[in-house]
């Protein structure tokens, strides 16, 4: 069975039940990738989340339901239940949030990249999940792959290689 | 390019993409003179994208590349960043420390800061001739030197402008020397949409 890959492109979510697809986030910076996986029913999903908070004013993004973290994991949730996954049974992983920009002497104008981990843990604590694995922070791009047959999780770190993470069997 | 995308300018856009390019060519006399070789300008382009389609046809987005960055503050608020290859960024230092070609083959700190003043003085050129033709207090913030995958580089930009919509006006051009070819890189001037200059 040929392997189908899925992009996963900034603010979007795809969740998949087919066992020949891996979702990828390509050369995440400071962007969040949250990854859902019921390794049972074998159902996963991935969102790639911009910014941590829709704004005050309710900004509305037409760049997909994921552009803002706190509306992303709850609809990403929502899409692997609705798919047949379970709640009890999920597991999460987050991938990214580094800080890639540094300007000298600048009042750095906040670490969006931890905002959206914070951000992201916060959303998932509120759908009563805990994180299993985590691979966040720091200052280098990240792709994370995401392969729905046995959860296996790739990150791939610029400059560091490559990890094979296990997502079905991570424990908190 | 669509009505909302021009909103920061007022006036024709026949009049911001001559100025723009006024800015862009008097940045490529700047850089002349620095890396002591003529340096050109290609064909200026507007395009507004969507987050989406950042990864146009600058390359993979797990490619290993620079980008030379620089926010502007004052009458127009926006991101400035020169995008390069790693080879290019090494001939680019080679060049800047007067060293023959091929004599840098890593980009530590001493090469990122020689980078660093590229974009300087590439912005700052820009601006000086922007603000002459405006009349507008325009001014540049120190330089960042990102050396990473494409698409973190890019996520900066995305992130900047995400704040207040979800499409970015791209302003752009290419930056060569067309001698050898040892300089080349694509000049982005990225006005945040809020912003506006008459």
């Amino acid at each position: 069975m040929s392997e189908n890959v899925r992009s996963v492109s900034i603010g979007a979510i795809v969740t998949s039940d087919q066992p020949n697809e891996v979702l990828v986030a390509y050369g995440l910076g400071s962007c969040v990738a949250v990854c859902l996986y019921d390794p049972v029913a074998r159902v996963g999903g991935m969102a790639h989340a911009l910014l941590p908070e829709t704004p005050g004013h309710g900004q509305k993004s037409s760049s997909g339901p994921a552009k803002f973290v706190d509306k992303g994991v709850p609809a990403l949730v929502a899409s692997v239940l609705k798919l047949g996954a379970s709640r009890t049974r999920l597991k999460t992983g987050l991938c990214g949030g580094g800080q890639v920009l540094t300007i000298p002497g600048a009042n750095t104008q906040f670490p969006i990249g931890e905002r959206n981990v914070a951000a992201a843990e916060k959303a998932l604590r509120q759908k009563g999940l805990g994180i299993h694995l985590q691979e966040t922070g720091g200052n280098t791009g990240r792709t994370v792959r995401l392969q729905i047959a046995d959860g296996q999780v790739t990150v791939k770190t610029f400059g560091k290689g490559v990890q094979v993470l296990d997502l079905a069997s991570a424990k908190r | 390019m669509n009505e909302q995308s021009v909103s920061w300018y007022r006036g024709p856009l026949s009049r911001l993409v001559l100025q723009v390019s006024a800015g862009m060519e008097n940045a490529a006399r700047g850089l002349s003179g620095m890396l002591g070789r003529t340096i050109t300008t290609g064909t200026l382009q507007a395009k507004v994208v969507r987050f989406s389609e950042l990864y146009t046809d600058l390359g993979h987005p797990e490619t290993g590349m620079v980008g030379i960055y620089l926010r502007m503050e004052g009458d127009l608020r926006g991101q400035a960043i020169l995008i390069l290859s790693v080879q290019s960024a090494l001939d680019m230092a080679d060049l800047l420390m007067e060293e023959p070609p091929g004599t840098s083959t890593t980009l530590g700190d001493l090469e990122c800061s020689a980078l660093g003043e590229v974009g300087n003085l590439t912005v700052a050129y820009f601006l000086n001739a922007m603000s002459s033709l405006t009349g507008k207090d325009l001014r540049p913030s120190p330089p960042a030197v990102m050396v990473n995958m494409l698409g973190a580089i890019l996520n900066v930009l995305a992130t900047t402008a995400g704040m207040t919509g979800d499409e970015l006006l791209i302003i752009e051009t290419v930056i060569q020397d067309p001698q050898d070819k040892l300089v080349e890189a694509r000049f982005w001037v990225i006005p945040d949409l809020a912003s506006e200059i008459e």
